[in-house]
């Protein structure tokens, strides 16, 4: 049987399977202890994730082998492919057999490392290189933006070259955490096809689809519950570290800077996001120039600019463009950009909420 | 840095609340009970959007009735140590002022035994009619969908979550829906989405739904002192006066009727309950 013919559940099937990737574990059960292996099987026809609880222990990754009488499962809602005492496997060391490599296609919304090569479309922008060492030569790493209608993410290419502007398809590239969000990295010999596609993008989400980390999301509704931490706030001019002083305790010499910043509870009636925004952001909501913001010049106190932080900030409805970042305890929506919902904006959100309950 | 879990507030119309029956039982120590509304919503905290339409400033107690499309939310805000901004908030409002609060539900029961809510504010903040109107039209979107999601459950018999789910709706709705239908298997949705309807019909007309409410709920109280009620030409008559239709007259009777801020006397005459 061939991977792609696999359409659900069934048992005591036989195939004949090149071995993708293979990691051992330990079974965490009391009763029995040992190790079982998983990984992913795959032949010409595509690839499917699998657990052996009984496996020859020098089979490697690459192997091919004919695994008669196994059976097929659902975890995780994905097929899987189930190897225990009654199945027999058996090395072919004189096969050949290119895998067919198959990827979900995900929105970038919705990516999670839960799978961990994906397929993703969207337009390629904010290109930047930059040089390594690896192994004594120079290399170039390219970063970029993808964004489709759904979101955006940043992904780093090494040694493949990526043109700003395009709408790209990418096939298997690997997603990862790093602080807090997801990204994705591709290398040389990973399929990058050029497509032509248009994303509309900026549509605004609800709160409650927002799931997971994802750059340059739009989400609209009242910001509430305003943290007295927000406002005028002093940081180091070497660490930039907040001062609760007037001096740093490790550079107290070194002066300090004025920088703004709002915490504030995001609620749009599908849920609530824990939000913060920064200088760039907020100096522009509280007209608020450079001279109030030059720690000898300036006249403002903290109560102040909170009072005007909140009269900004509460009892009018917003459109905000941001990134979510996954913290310790929650997503944190990083905004970028603020714009109050006139009644033209609110008509625009109307049709975007209607055209959802077609 | 204030990190315990919030409870998520929840914006529903004052309709919704109003028709609540079911509130969850609690252990000792447990606070404050989840609601079920008839729409399934399991809440205990709410953001609401109006204006105020009476209010009753004591020292210990500030009383406001904030009106949305749809009807009255009753809000009392106690004197709190922790909290005076609140109040005092509170009692800088007067008739007409719009505000957007979020805050607690606390289901009471009359001696009657008639169940009904407040809201204890945590938060009043101060609106404009740009709130006001996207609140309302977010919380018909929510609601709607809420009520699409009932009747998908009520065709699929017990109706499942994964299903719903698998039709476009989250989660949270398709948890509603169940919720709905277990505890009020009868509650008459359609009349929930007619209201809706009118509620959005009076926003479209410059979201002055409030104003026009209060001024009709006015002539009715000035002209039925003498017991018999207020006439419907007299009520049409000085709504005109106000270059309020008599289209939008018709539909603001039947809001207030279904509210039950006023009754029919008799054939066409009104009084204020
Ligand atoms: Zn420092």
């Amino acid at each position: 049987m061939n991977i792609a013919e696999i359409e659900g559940e069934t048992k005591g099937i036989d195939v004949t399977v090149k071995i993708v990737s293979l990691k051992q574990a330990e079974t965490k059960k009391s009763s029995s202890q040992g190790v079982y292996y998983y990984g992913i099987l795959g032949d010409e026809t595509g690839t499917m994730p699998f657990t052996a609880w009984n496996f020859p222990t020098t089979l490697r990754q690459g192997d091919i082998v004919e695994i008669r009488n196994c059976s097929v499962g659902k975890y995780n809602d994905s097929l899987r492919i189930y190897v225990d005492s009654r199945s027999e496997v058996l090395l072919k060391p004189e096969a050949e057999m290119n895998v067919k490599r198959v990827y979900r296609n995900y929105k970038i919304k919705n990516i999670t490392p839960k799978d961990l090569y994906i397929s993703v479309e969207g337009k390629v922008s904010d290109v930047i290189k930059k040089n390594y060492e690896k192994d004594g030569s120079s290399r170039e790493v390219t970063y970029f933006t993808l964004s489709d209608d759904t979101g955006s993410i940043r992904v780093s290419s090494f040694g493949r070259e990526i043109m700003e502007g395009r709408t790209v398809k990418i096939e298997g590239a690997k997603v990862s955490e790093y602080n807090g969000r997801y990204r994705l990295t591709i290398f040389e010999n990973t399929p990058v096809i050029m497509i032509d596609k248009a994303f509309d993008t900026g549509k605004t989400y609800d709160i409650s689809d927002v799931n997971g980390p994802v750059d340059q999301i739009s989400l609209a509704g009242f910001a509430i519950a305003i943290s007295d931490r927000s406002g005028l706030l002093r940081r180091c001019n070497t660490c930039r570290k907040m001062l609760d002083d007037v001096r740093c305790p490790d550079h107290p010499d070194d002066g300090f800077f004025l920088d703004l910043f709002a915490s504030f509870i995001l609620t749009d009636g599908s849920g609530e996001m824990h939000s913060t925004c920064g200088k760039a952001v907020l100096s522009k909501l509280l007209s608020l120039g450079e001279q109030d913001l030059d720690p000898m010049k300036t006249r403002l106190t903290k109560r102040e600019v909170l009072e005007s932080l909140k009269k900004a900030l509460y009892g009018r409805p917003f459109l905000m463009k941001g990134d979510a970042v996954q913290g310790e305890n929650n997503l944190n929506y990083r905004v970028k950009e603020i714009t109050e919902l006139d009644e033209k904006g609110i008509s625009k959100l109307l049709l975007e909420m209607e055209a959802d309950l077609a | 840095m204030m990190q315990r879990k919030r409870e998520t507030a929840r914006w529903i119309f004052s309709k919704e609340l109003k028709d609540t029956t079911v509130v969850e039982e609690t252990k000792e120590g447990e606070g404050r009970p989840y609601i079920i509304t008839p729409l399934g919503t399991r809440i205990k905290r709410i953001l609401l959007c109006g204006s105020v339409t009476s209010r009753n400033v004591e020292e210990n107690m500030t009383r406001l009735t904030v009106a949305d499309p749809t009807g009255s939310f009753y809000l009392s805000i106690f004197q709190s140590e922790y909290t005076p901004e609140v109040k005092a908030s509170a009692d800088t409002l007067e008739n007409n002022s719009m505000v957007l609060v979020y805050g607690r539900i606390n289901p009471f029961k009359t001696n009657e035994g008639a169940l009904y809510f407040s809201v204890n504010p945590e938060m009043i903040i101060r609106a404009d009619s740009g709130a006001l109107n996207y609140w309302s039209i977010r919380t018909a979107h929510l609601t709607r969908r809420k009520i699409y999601a009932i009747r998908e459950a009520k065709k699929n018999g017990a109706g499942d979550i994964e299903n719903l789910v698998k039709l476009g709706y989250s989660r949270d709705e398709a948890e509603s829906a169940i919720n709905s239908l277990k505890h009020y298997g009868n509650y008459n949705v359609e009349a929930f989405l007619e209201a809706l309807s009118m509620a959005e019909k009076s926003l479209v007309s410059g979201g002055k739904n409030a104003e026009v409410r209060d001024y009709i709920l006015g002539i009715i109280a000035e002209n039925s002192s003498d017991g018999k009620g207020c006439r419907y030409e007299d009520i049409v008559e000085a709504a005109s006066k106000k270059d309020i239709d008599q289209s939008t007259v018709d539909e603001v009777l039947n809001i207030l009727g279904s509210d039950g801020e006023i009754f029919e006397v008799s054939l066409k005459r009104y009084k204020v309950i």
